[in-house]
Order: C-alpha cells, then structure tokens, then sequence
C-alpha cells in the first residue's frame, strides 16, 4: 500500500496546500524538516527543499516524488490509489 | 619536623648555584621562562627573592605567601644537599608547594611547559606522521616541536577545563590554533558610489551608511560584523561597476590612521597598511609619499544618459540615531521615489516647500579618470571606533573619489593587477606583461601566502583569470605554459615544515555565471575591454592543455600531486559546446593518474524561489571552499571533531542517552570555538603591536595564527562504528541503520543551527579529513573503552593497525556496489555543508574512462554528491625510475625493492610510507573497483 511522505517547514508559503492536498489521501505522514526525526527522513528521500510530497511502497521505496511543488489533487490520485 | 631546627646542619644557602639559561632581555615575564633558544648556559648564585617575585608577578600570590613557598623550596634544596640546581627544578619545586597547599588555579598559572628530553630526541629522529603532507626534515623538527609547546599552551590556557580534558580523554578533537583577518579598511565617513545591479539609480552613500543599509549582519567574531548584500554594485575605476561581495565593519583597536590629500582636492582616511594604487606601484598608506600619482574620478554636474546619482548622506544623517534599523535600500529607492514627487508638487505649486527638503544633486558618471599628486600624507588621530571595507569583485573601488583598494582574497586577477608587492620581499614587480611571469607571480604569492596562512591555497577559476594572457598564441605554447604552471606549484616545497604547498586550483569549462560580465583583466593589468565570457574559448584551451599535462604526470609518468584540479560540473557544463570531448579527456586523467576531483555545483538550477531550502544559501565567499572538504581541514582552522563512537559506548543502547550525549557534544563543541574566539578577540585588542597585526602585515612568519574562512566547523568521525555499535548493524547493512545515521546528522545539523543563532556564530558541520586524529580518538577508545571498541574498530587489533571508518563513510571493505555507495553516502551530503566527498577506490584497476564518465554524470543527475574522486594506486621505483599500476613489494620493470607506494590518503595523494598505522590498515581494507561489470566491484 502506497503511504505520502509530505515535508513541510515553518514559515514555508506553500506547505499549507501541500498538506491539504495530501490530506484526502489516508496513510498520510507529515515531516517537519526543522525537527530532527523530519530532516532526517528529508534526507533519505533526497528533499532538499518544502514543500515535497513522496509516494512511497510499503518498503518504503520511493514511487513517485514532488520535490518543491505541489500537485494538484488529479496528479496525486494518479499515483496513489 | 619543622624547617628552622634542621638547618643548622646543611650548607649555608648562598652556596648554592643555580643553572640557568641567561635572559637578553630584562623584562619581568621572562625571568622564569626557559624558552629562549638564542640563550646561554650560565651559572647564578642562589637568590630566593627570584622565587617570590615570580611567585607575585605570574600567580598574583601574596608577598606572605610567597615568601613561605620560597622558605620551603630553599629548605628542600639545601636539604637535597645539591650543589647546583637548573631553574626548572626549583620550578617543579614551586608546583610541589602549590599543590601541596591545594593551590591549583595557581598552579596552572605557574606551569611550565615543555617537553621531555626523550621526546625531542624522538621527534629530531624519527619521522612525524601526523602529517603526511610532509617530509622528515630539520624544517618540520621544527614545526613539531613548536607544535607541541602550543598545543599544551592551547590546552591550558585557551580552553576551559572540561574542554581541555574532552580532548585529552578522546571524547573530541580539537583541531589546529588560531585565525586572523586582515585589517586593511577605510574610515566610516569614506564616500562610496553603488546602485542596485543595473539600475539607473546610483547611490552616494559613506561607507558607513551603506553598511548600515544592509540587512543580515553576522558577526564572524567579536571585532568584526560581516554584510553580505546581493545584486549591489560600486563604481570603479574609469566608472566602471563591480559587484559588492561584501561590506565589513570593524573595531579599529587603535590601529595608525593616514590622512591622504590630492591635488585636485580629494582625500581619504585609511589605516596605515591600507594598499594605496599609485602610478608606480601598489604600497602600504604609511609608504606613500608627497608627490606619489594617483587616479582619481571627477564627479561633475550634468546628467548622462538615464544616469541619476543620488546623495542621500543627509537623508540618513536626519535621522542618524534610528536609520540603521529602519531603513533598507529598498526604502531608500521609495523615499526617493516619494520625496522627488514631493519636490515636483512642491515646484508645481509654485511654494517654496523645497525648502525643508534639501536638493537631489544629479551628476553624469565620467567615463574617462584623472590623475592627481599626492600633496598631503599625514597620520592622523581619530576618535572612531570603527573602520569599514567593501570587498568588491575586481578587488578595487572608487572611495572618496580616489581609486582604490580593498582587501579581497587573494584572486588571481590582484597579481594580474598589481604585480607582486609583498610586505615581506623587499622589490615590487609590475603588473605581468607575459604569460610566463603572471606563473612566476603566483608562485611567489603562494609561497608567501603558506607562511601566512594554515595551509591550502585555493584559486579561483585558474583557467579563466589565465585566458586573457593566452590570446593569439599557439597551443604548443599553451601547453608549455600549463606544463611551467603545474611544475611550479608541484615543486614548490620551501615553505614551512618544508611542506609542498596545498594548492587547489577551481577549474571551468564553461564561464561561471558570476564572471561572465567581469571586465576582464589582461597583460600589464589593464582592462581588456572585454569580459570573462569574451575568452571562453582561450580558458578551455588553457584547461585542455592543463589535463594534458596531469595525464602525462611528471618526468616518471607519475601523478602530480598538487595543483589538485578540482572540476567544476554544473548544468551549464553540459550546455556548453565541447564539453563531451572535454569530459573524456578529464576522465582519462582520472582513469590513468586519479588526480582530476570532480565538484558538483547544483546550486542555481534547483532552486525554485519560493520554496524553502533545506540548505542555506551559501555565501559567494563560502562557495569554492565549501566544496572542497580537504581544504577545509587547513583553512577553517576552528575545526573540532566529534568522537561518535565514544558516544554509542556512553550510550549502551538507550536512544536517548545518545542523543542527549550528542548534544552535549555539540554543545561542547559550540563552547570550545567561543573560547577560541575569545583568545583570538584578546590577541586582536593587543592592536598594532600585538601579533596579529605583524601577521596582517606579513612580516612575519608565525604559522600558528592564520587566516580563517570564519567558519567554525564541527567535524564527524567514524559514524559507521556509532551506528554498528548502537543497532547492531553498519550503516550498508541496513535501511534501518542508514536511516538512524542520518538521524544522528540531522540531530548534529539542526543543533549547528541552533548554537550558531544562539552565539552568533557560523558553526556547520563538515566531513573531517582525520587522517592523523581519526587515529589518535580510535587509541583512545581502546584505552578507555576496550570492551566496547574492540567490537567495532576496523582493522588489524593485533599489530595496532586499526582505525575508525572516516566522517560518515560507508566501511572502506563493505562488500557493495559502488553506485549504490555513492548514493547512501550522498544522502549526508546536503547535511554536511561544510564539504563532503566520495572516494572510489580503484587499486591497481584502471577503468575505462568511459565507465568514469558514465560514473560521474550518473553521480551528477542522479545523486546529491557534492564530490567525488578516483583514486588508483601506484609503485614508484627508485631505482629504474618507472611508475606502475598498484601497489608492489618490487618494481616488477627491474625487480628492485627499492620502491614506494603513492595513493590517497584522505583528499590527497601522498607516499604511503608517511602514513600512520590506522590509515595503513584502512588500506589494506578498502574495496578496490574496476568499475567493469555493471559496476559492482572487482576483489582487490
């Protein structure tokens, strides 16, 4: 089962939508990059930069990745079912 | 049984004599000080009194006391019955007393530092190899020795206790001493004319203000406030306009001031060592004298085309108590736009309203400069505190309307400019005619540049600053002048500790974008006319000749060494024609000699400006350093290193002791540099005759205290064993692993951030090289943490050949593809922003250049590495003089034994003979490639 990985950051304009776009979707996690457990798993994702939303297998292997954009809700349900 | 009833039996006290190193110089501090080499044996009578007054003078004792304490050590001495004494024993006698009293500030006050007889002869005889940048020989005796006296003061004087004592059980590293900037500056009230890149609109401002204007200010240390603005530009010479790179506003501690007038009614404030621009040469402000030449830049009246210079000192001035918090250029350009509407209401009403609003002055910016006579050069006093410098691109500015100099690093276009004009040679060179001395000048600046500073010497696009030099020659001539330039900097070893100097040279194919409009310079330092991106195809024959050359190696077919060549990849590489060919002939180099570094520069190309970087943006001056992780280790010398293991063993499996002992780590680390820095800021208030100043007016050679990027760098040692240690698995063995190690550095990473808001530091972290204390934290863990260590070390326990895997590499023998490598250890990269690198290990294997090429564009696009590096190995013969592949028992051209190995160490290539245990155990470990067969590796 697909999960989202959404990185978001404080004072960041766009994470607002990136997280609400995100949120119709069930098995949803948010990372705070200014938080060491969020930097961290930024890392391994390769994030460099918020917002970013990474669809992942349940291995946790990286399917599909939006790295300083948002998709629109059609672009996300495509990769996630 | 006490003294007075004793000693009617020894010998009367005056007959004692004391051996004693006889001080030139009468002054109180030394009396007690066995420092002094150009001293003399000679033999004193006793006298006590010595010991009470060094007693007052060096531990603040009471008179009482001291007199007690020299009682005592009298007593003990004629009790010994010793006919004569050496000072350092009546010395140790004092400690005695001290301690017995439990006076141990005091104590620490009158230690005496030094080292044991034993321990000279063994440093004069046998090789030092923490460094393995450097031969054995009567210069680096030296170096070690003095090494060794300073890093005992370091510890006892400059840190606290539990710093010192963090250090010497192995729980950090504190890294080399000391850093300094240079001084050079202006007055506050220096007028400078700038604008907003291109912008119609030209500011005329004091430095001061302009400081102000500025947003962001940082503050390297105590003395010294640091803005970097962007997109600002100044005037130059001929009304010219060069980028700011930086403004500096800085305590002026009591530092000389000159007073320059000219004839035509101009002057300037500078410091006394200020480098002046006259006709005839570049000279410090105290040297010039009446009658010198120099170039000024008339500001008439009049408006040139869509030009409109704006004098705003009294805007500013109106409101000078609040100004420096409320206004940025931006509401400078509003208040401007605001108050012109102002006037032209006020105009049109026909109403004197001008009144209260004092005139905008416009003026045409000239495009052709004057010449003017010195007829004033006096020091004078001043009551500011502050003194300020713009460093700007082309290194000179026009301030107060005299063109200028400011303190920018050392370009090769400040050679191209100025000729050689060393404060400590005493014959100044013009500006370099032909290609051939612009090498010469060079070499000379790095030479002098290694005494002055720690150790590498990077320069800026070597290629591009070279091309105007080269145009209309031929390439055989090229090449010889790439082949002169690389020999020279190769050889170049008379500098201190007789080591080569650590040189690094930045490399483009194509133009980097922030010297495409640089006005170029060219033969004689006179502009071009041109810009940099007008000699995009000489700087890529030049570039081609270059790899030519390290292909070939030296007269043995060897690698060279240094100049590194350190290769900057970025997008608008692979835009530029002929990069393909160029590529390949650069992966020849590294297929065959390993030497050629390959930087990745994704900077500019990733950024989407309204996202929010993970990493900071880093600064115009960081930005070549940062890359190059082992030119770090010698110019950002606030560097301490974090013992990670020792952590995990503090640990025992609780995460959360661990990340509460690593920030405390961090912690300590923070603490450490503040105390650094405060010893520095206590060097600096010494002002011109403490040693920091010689060392800005490079008279003297101290290597201890040396320039610094201003950058306090936190380094990471042996991350693999921590994580190995703490889950049970290394950091290739699981995603599990891997994720906590990265865990570990972001932990690490936000922490930096945080001190550093905390303190007002720059502290990051950065890849330590660690080749000598990567091995010196693995012998301790084994002394005190035995049980734990010897589950996780690498290596030989045995024969003492073990070491920890480096910063956060992944183990040097992990049985895994070297893609798959690349991209895990990678995955610190964006966290480490100091500099990290990735080594490929080839061995005796040499890849097809073609598989490296693949290598490094598959690295490039598909990975966040910020460098990577092939490095081969090789035997060198002695005696039949040939270089082969590997590393060989015998040559096998002629058989002799008498051969060496050369790979590298860490970022360098060096002879394996001069490296220490632990890192010839990591030798025999690492996994060798071929790079064949999809890339997995090949046995060793």
């Amino acid at each position: 089962m697909q999960h989202l990985k959404v990185f978001v950051k404080r004072d960041c304009q766009k994470c607002p939508a990136a997280k609400k776009v995100a949120s119709r979707f069930p098995h949803t996690e948010i990372y705070d990059i200014d938080q060491v457990e969020g930097l961290a798993e930024a890392a391994f994702y390769s994030v460099l930069c918020t917002p970013s939303i990474v669809v992942v297998d349940e291995n946790g292997a990286e399917l599909y990745a939006w790295r300083c954009t948002v998709p629109t809700p059609r672009e996300l349900a495509e990769w996630v079912n | 049984m006490h003294a007075a009833e004793d000693r009617k039996d020894m010998p009367p006290a005056n007959n004692i004599r004391v051996l004693k190193r006889r001080e030139e110089v009468e002054d109180a501090t030394d009396i007690a000080l066995l420092v002094s080499t150009s001293s003399k044996e000679e033999i004193n009578l006793w006298d006590k009194s010595k010991i009470v007054k060094s007693l007052i003078l060096e531990t603040d004792a009471s008179p009482e006391l001291a007199q007690e304490i020299a009682d005592r050590v009298e007593e003990r001495i004629v009790r010994a019955r010793m006919n004569t004494v050496t000072t350092s024993i009546i010395r140790e006698l004092v400690d005695l007393e001290l301690l017995e009293r439990g006076l141990g500030t005091m104590h620490k006050k009158h230690s005496h530092l030094g080292l044991p007889m034993y321990d000279v002869e063994q440093i004069i005889t046998s090789a030092n190899k923490e460094n393995s940048n450097t031969t054995h020989n009567p210069e680096s005796i030296n170096l070690t020795l003095a090494e060794a006296i300073l890093k005992e003061f370091a510890l006892r004087k400059v840190f606290s206790e539990d710093i010192a004592r963090a250090h010497m059980v192995g729980d950090i590293h504190l890294h080399d001493l000391g850093f300094i900037i240079r001084p050079y500056s202006y007055l506050g009230d220096t007028v400078v004319h700038w604008r907003v890149k291109g912008s119609p609109l030209v500011f005329t401002t004091t430095m001061e203000q302009l400081f102000h204007l500025l947003p962001e200010e940082t503050r390297p240390e105590p003395t010294v406030r640091v803005k970097y603005p962007r997109d600002l530009e100044i005037l130059d010479r001929g009304g010219r306009w060069t980028g700011i790179r930086r403004v500096v506003k800085k305590d002026r501690l009591g530092k000389r001031m000159i007073f320059i007038g000219t004839s035509d009614g101009k002057y300037c404030v500078v410091t006394h060592d200020h480098p002046v621009i006259t006709d005839e040469e570049v000279k410090p402000a105290s040297l010039v004298e009446v009658g010198d030449t120099v170039e000024t830049l008339e500001m008439p009246g009049g408006r040139l085309k869509g030009m409109e210079e704006l004098q705003v000192s009294h805007l500013l001035e109106a409101n000078s108590t609040t100004f420096k918090f409320r206004f940025s250029v931006e509401d400078l350009l509003l208040a401007h736009r605001r108050m012109e509407e102002l006037v032209s209401r006020a105009a049109g009403a026909g109403r004197g309203a001008g009144k209260r609003v004092r005139p905008l002055r416009s003026s045409t910016i000239p495009a052709e400069p004057g010449r003017a006579r010195v007829i004033m050069v006096e020091p004078v006093d001043v009551l500011d505190v502050y003194i300020y410098d713009v460093t700007t691109e082309s290194g000179t500015l026009i301030a107060n309307g005299i063109y200028s100099h400011n303190c920018g690093g050392h370009s090769l276009d400040y050679i191209k400019k100025y000729g050689l004009s060393l404060p400590n040679i005493t014959s100044t060179s013009r500006p370099a005619r032909h290609p051939e001395v612009l090498i010469g000048h060079m070499v000379k600046m790095a030479s002098t540049l290694q005494s002055h500073y720690a150790g590498a010497i990077g320069w800026e696009a070597v290629n591009m600053f070279f091309a105007p030099y080269l145009v209309g020659l031929d390439y055989a001539r090229i090449k010889q002048l790439a082949q002169m330039l690389i020999y020279e900097f190769n050889q170049l070893a008379g500098a201190r500790g007789s080591q080569v100097v650590f040189t690094d040279f930045n490399l483009y194919w194509n133009i980097p974008r922030h010297f495409r409009d640089t006005p170029a310079i060219g033969p004689g330092g006179e502009y071009t006319g041109k810009t940099y991106k007008d000699y995009e195809k000489e700087a890529q024959t030049f570039l081609k000749a270059l790899f030519e050359v390290y292909l070939e190696g030296d007269a043995m077919g060897k690698t060279f060494v240094f100049p590194k060549p350190l290769l900057h990849i970025n997008e608008d590489f692979f835009r530029t024609e002929g990069h393909e060919e160029f590529l390949d002939l650069a992966c020849r180099v590294a297929a065959r000699q390993g030497i050629t570094y390959f930087v990745f520069d994704r900077g500019d190309e990733v950024t989407v400006s309204q996202c929010c970087r993970l990493k900071l943006r880093l600064k115009e001056r960081d930005l070549e350093e940062t890359k190059t992780p082992e030119r770090m280790r010698f110019t950002a010398l606030q560097n301490i290193t974090i013992n990670l293991p020792r952590i995990a063993y503090k640990a025992n499996g609780s995460d959360e002791v661990l990340f509460n002992e690593l920030q405390k780590a961090m912690h300590l680390v923070a603490k450490a540099h503040l105390q650094k820095r405060d010893f520095i800021a206590s060097l600096l208030k010494l002002g011109v005759n403490g040693p920091l100043s010689l060392l800005c007016d490079a008279k003297d050679g101290e290597p201890y205290l040396r320039l610094d990027r201003l950058t306090y760098l936190a380094g990471l040692l042996g991350l693999n064993e921590m994580v190995q240690y703490h889950t049970g698995m290394q950091l290739h063995e699981s995603q599990e692993a891997l994720k906590f190690g990265l865990k570990v550095v972001a932990c690490m990473n936000l922490a930096c951030k945080e001190l550093s808001e905390k303190y007002g530091i720059n502290m990051v972290l950065e890849e330590s090289p660690a080749e000598s204390s990567g091995y010196r934290l693995a012998k301790l863990d084994m002394k005190y943490y035995p049980a734990q260590a010897s589950k996780v070390l690498k290596g030989n326990l045995e024969t003492g050949e073990y070491y920890y895997t480096n910063s956060v590499h992944l183990n040097v023998e992990a049985d895994i593809d070297y893609i798959e490598r690349v991209q895990k250890q990678s995955l610190f990269h964006p966290l480490i922003e100091a500099g990290a690198i990735c080594h490929i290990w080839l061995g005796e294997h040499e890849p097809d250049p073609e598989s490296i090429k693949n290598f490094v564009i598959k690295t490039f696009r598909n990975t966040q590495s910020s460098q990577i590096a092939f490095s081969p190995e090789f035997t060198v013969c002695n005696d039949c003089r040939r270089t082969t592949r590997g590393l060989k028992e015998a040559c096998p051209n002629c058989g002799s034994t008498n051969v060496y190995g050369i790979t590298r160490i860490v970022g360098y290539f060096s002879k394996i003979t001069t490296w220490n245990k632990g890192k010839l155990g990591e030798l025999r470990d690492r996994v060798r490639t071929d790079l064949k067969g999809g890339l997995r590796h090949a046995a060793p």
